[in-house]
């Protein structure tokens, strides 16, 4: 199942932007950007395969 | 197995955590179970690596949202209740060698900003009394994973330390009708001696009672209760300020200082806490290079910190070691 939420506000000048993902041991990881800018350290490679695999993910920038 | 006990003699409350034994322990840097998950590599805690900051939820927690029971029953002398709660991981960054000090200053804002976003968050939790951020950094405080990360415990209380506190600060108001934290900074900023460097929202400082040779102080001049009070600029400075005490920090032994970070902020069980006032304080364990302060009889028996240094040498040390933060304008302003 994946759910959006999305909602935005400004902070310090930059926007934070909040991914939410609920893994299927039923833990939550947020990932956070700013601006959309971020140093991803795996680029050009193809996805990784996560130990707990999302099963519900909420998008929100706050 | 979860729980937490009573503890009669001391009025507080002890969290049984036997799970926790089982966690990693100092793995090599090439299966850290906390770097972004790689192509063909092993499974980790994060499977994305594109992000600035992480936050999720222990593996090994002492307390969840929804604890089981207490796996024994308790008396009237020793109550037992459900460990409920909450306990995040926070990472800086999907680079596994930084540490706080060495990312720039615009990441330490981005940090700030997440434990503003995560305090107003959990502070609303229901079961949940107390947000405490930290950071345990280094093998010298018992850290078992290098990856450069902090913590967040959202208690079902407001813990002991917290508690006193708090109670230190309503006293303090009651008497005098001025902050505690407040009077501290003044009496700080009027010494001086003790003050390691200030900027328009902030001060940082070896407090007059330091009970580790280099715990330092950093309280925002303005007086609130939390994070969520400061403003947009104000959380800039907090950032550029954390930077100078890092910076300060590793320079003093040239090496990558261990310590603990705690914020300390209002409670959040819905009270007013008007006279608290929002503060971090750090306790660096060395004592010397290759010295650490051990927390011995006094320490922990008695509760009585017996400190070797003055804290106005220390702060003299920290001082000349403070170097200008430099923001990169055109991603701070982004």
């Amino acid at each position: 199942m994946t759910q959006h939420d999305t909602k935005q506000a400004h902070h310090d000048g930059t926007t934070m932007h909040r991914r939410r993902i609920t893994l299927n041991d039923g833990r939550y990881i947020i990932f956070y950007t700013f601006d959309g800018a971020t140093a991803p350290l795996n680029t050009g490679e193809s996805a990784p395969q996560p130990e707990a695999k999302p099963v519900a993910e909420e998008e929100r920038r706050v | 197995m979860s729980e937490l006990r009573w503890n009669p003699l001391l009025g507080e409350w002890v969290a049984t955590a036997t799970h926790r034994q089982q966690r990693t322990f100092l793995p090599p840097a090439d299966f850290c179970p906390l770097c972004p998950t790689k192509p063909g590599g092993f499974p980790t805690e994060v499977p994305e690596s594109s992000y600035d900051i992480v936050v999720f939820e222990n593996r090994f927690p002492s307390l969840r949202p929804n604890p089981e029971p207490p796996a024994i029953e308790g008396t009237e002398l020793y109550p037992v209740r459900p460990s409920a709660g909450v306990c995040e991981v926070v990472l800086y960054s999907p680079n596994h060698t930084s540490t706080l000090a060495t990312e720039p200053v615009e990441q330490i804002h981005k940090l700030v900003q997440v434990w503003t976003d995560r305090f107003r968050e959990l502070s609303e939790l229901e079961f949940v009394d107390y947000v405490f951020i930290f950071e345990n950094k280094g093998e010298a405080i018992g850290v078992t994973l290098h990856h450069p990360h902090g913590q967040i415990y959202a208690y079902p209380f407001t813990p002991p330390r917290v508690a006193r506190q708090v109670e230190q600060s309503r006293a303090h108001y009651e008497k005098t009708n001025r902050y505690l934290l407040s009077d501290i900074i003044n009496e700080e900023r009027r010494d001086g001696r003790r003050i390691i460097a200030e900027n328009s929202s902030f001060v940082t400082y070896i407090p007059f009672f330091a009970r580790w040779p280099y715990e330092l102080h950093i309280a925002p001049l303005r007086h609130v209760q939390a994070l969520t009070d400061l403003t947009d600029a104000e959380r800039k400075d907090m950032a550029s300020i954390l930077k100078v005490v890092l910076v300060a920090f590793d320079g003093l032994f040239n090496i990558s200082l261990p310590y603990m970070m705690v914020l300390y902020q209002r409670p959040s069980d819905g009270k007013d806490y008007d006279y608290y006032g929002f503060h971090i304080e750090f306790f660096p364990p060395l004592r010397a290079a290759n010295r650490l302060k051990y927390l011995a009889g006094s320490e922990t028996g008695a509760g009585m910190f017996i400190n070797d240094t003055l804290a106005e040498e220390k702060a003299a040390e920290l001082r000349a070691l403070v170097k200008p933060v430099a923001w990169n304008t055109e991603r701070a302003g982004r």
